[in-house]
């Protein structure tokens, strides 16, 4: 298992698991979460991948993708600001080049097996870890992020704790928040030992993987 | 790359920089060409609101919404209840159908309109889109709606979509400026509707008269560009406006 970081200018040589990651997501949201999200067949596309996203995907080696998470600058619309607003009260929602935004965060938990430690499969760890590779690649020092009661308990658990930036508020059928997630070397090591590797998850997506 | 890979990322990388309806007309038109098909349609409906950016014959697009196509179209009809990419014309094309329907398929032929494959989108709230790359060949191919073909043109359909709410329909408002925009008494008013409240009730419970609440509500809905006072509701909420 590995991560792969997905830009828009890589679509089209890596269309295989870019849709395999709009199918996940579409059985995440819709299907089991029942957002109110665009869809059409078997995938689901929001307006927020129309702003260059970088997206982060845990891998298998049999190419299939096993988790997945979104990466928006915050200095152009982000769904804090323009989607979930109401949970900052007056204040406003972080606009920083040294800060990213994270959402449609999820792993496919009816195929990954490989359950480690906190009873959290792999692919979880390796995302984290690779959220954080990201955040160091692309010069941000945190993540901003919406998320919920549940994932704020599996971020503390694992060693990557949310700095609470709103309460959790009741939100549609869950209680939400949003709160930051910085850079440190402890959650980074934190997340390799439990992901089971010892170093960078992140792997190159251009030629010299193919030639590998 | 392959042929199709290459296509799919000229239309991507073409899509992130298109600002208007023309630039959006020009790179689907484009995309559709280079997947073998002379004209695309994307056609939206909010409501009882019709959107439409396609490079079909503008003659054939005028007539279409003076006589109320939209309402008959089989293909329409058809994405407004379809979960999957289809296609539709040819042996294909459904000998069952009103006579309306008949001729509806038949004028269109005329303008070059004769097949097709049409991405059905479920935005949420009950919007629906379709995306439709059409061609004057009697039929589609059958692998033209199955694997990687498939895969293609349902996210080109679904890119397309997104990109046009966007940067087209102001999916994204500066919040300041959103907030500024409504008066005290509109987010008021807008707020107890959030509630379950009635005109009737909000009059009692701000103490003005009924037919003030609908003007401040009228003034909301105008000034967030929404075509019902629900909607105005739902986006007032998004922005965190009422708050």
């Amino acid at each position: 298992m590995h991560a792969i970081a997905l830009h828009t200018s890589e679509f089209g040589r890596h269309l295989n698991v870019l849709t395999s990651m709009y199918r996940l997501r579409r059985r995440i949201f819709k299907d089991r979460l029942d957002w109110s999200v665009s869809i059409s067949g078997d995938m689901e596309i929001d307006v927020y991948d129309a702003l260059s996203p970088t997206y982060i995907l845990a891998v298998s080696e049999q190419q299939e993708v096993l988790g997945c998470v979104r990466l928006l600058p915050t200095t152009g619309p982000t769904m804090l600001a323009d989607t979930f607003g109401n949970l900052l009260g007056n204040r406003a929602a972080p606009r920083d080049e040294r800060i990213l935004e994270s959402s449609r965060f999820c792993v496919d938990t009816g195929r990954t097996f490989e359950a480690s430690r906190h009873g959290l499969s792999r692919a979880t760890f390796v995302l984290f870890a690779a959220m954080i590779e990201a955040m160091r690649a692309k010069g941000a020092q945190s993540i901003v992020t919406v998320t919920d009661a549940r994932m704020e308990r599996i971020l503390r658990r694992a060693g990557w704790p949310l700095e609470r930036l709103s309460e959790p508020q009741p939100l549609g059928q869950t209680i939400a928040l949003a709160g930051f997630l910085h850079d440190s070397d402890e959650a980074l090591a934190a997340m390799y030992r439990q992901a089971g590797v010892n170093g960078p998850v992140l792997v190159g997506t251009g030629s010299e993987r193919r030639a590998a | 790359m392959k042929l199709i890979e290459n296509t799919f990322q000229e239309f991507v990388d073409a899509i992130q920089t298109a600002g208007d309806e023309n630039a959006f007309e020009r790179v689907a038109s484009r995309c559709a060409q280079r997947l073998g098909f002379q004209r695309f349609a994307y056609l939206r409906l909010d409501g009882d609101r019709a959107t439409l950016i396609s490079s079909y014959p503008k003659s054939w697009t005028s007539r279409y919404f003076d006589l109320g196509y939209q309402q008959l179209d089989p293909v329409v009809l058809r994405a407004k209840v379809e979960r999957d990419i289809f296609s539709w014309g040819g042996v294909a094309r459904a000998p069952a159908g009103s006579r309306e329907q008949r001729h509806f398929f038949d004028e269109a032929t005329t303008f070059g309109i004769r097949s097709g494959i049409t991405v059905p989108i479920r935005g949420g709230f009950g919007r629906v889109a379709a995306f439709t790359l059409a061609t004057s060949d009697r039929e589609i191919d059958s692998d033209r709606t199955a694997g990687e073909w498939k895969d293609i043109v349902q996210q080109v359909g679904l890119y397309f979509h997104v990109h046009v709410s966007a940067k087209l329909e102001a999916a994204f408002a500066a919040p300041q400026q959103g907030e500024s925009e409504l008066t005290q008494r509109e987010r008021q008013c807008l707020g107890w509707t959030a509630q379950g409240k009635t005109v009737a009730d909000i009059a009692v419970l701000v103490a003005i008269a009924p037919r003030t609440v609908v003007f401040h509500l009228e003034n909301a809905r105008r000034k967030l560009g929404a075509a019902s006072i629900a909607q105005c509701v739902a986006v007032a909420l998004r922005r965190g406006l009422l708050v």
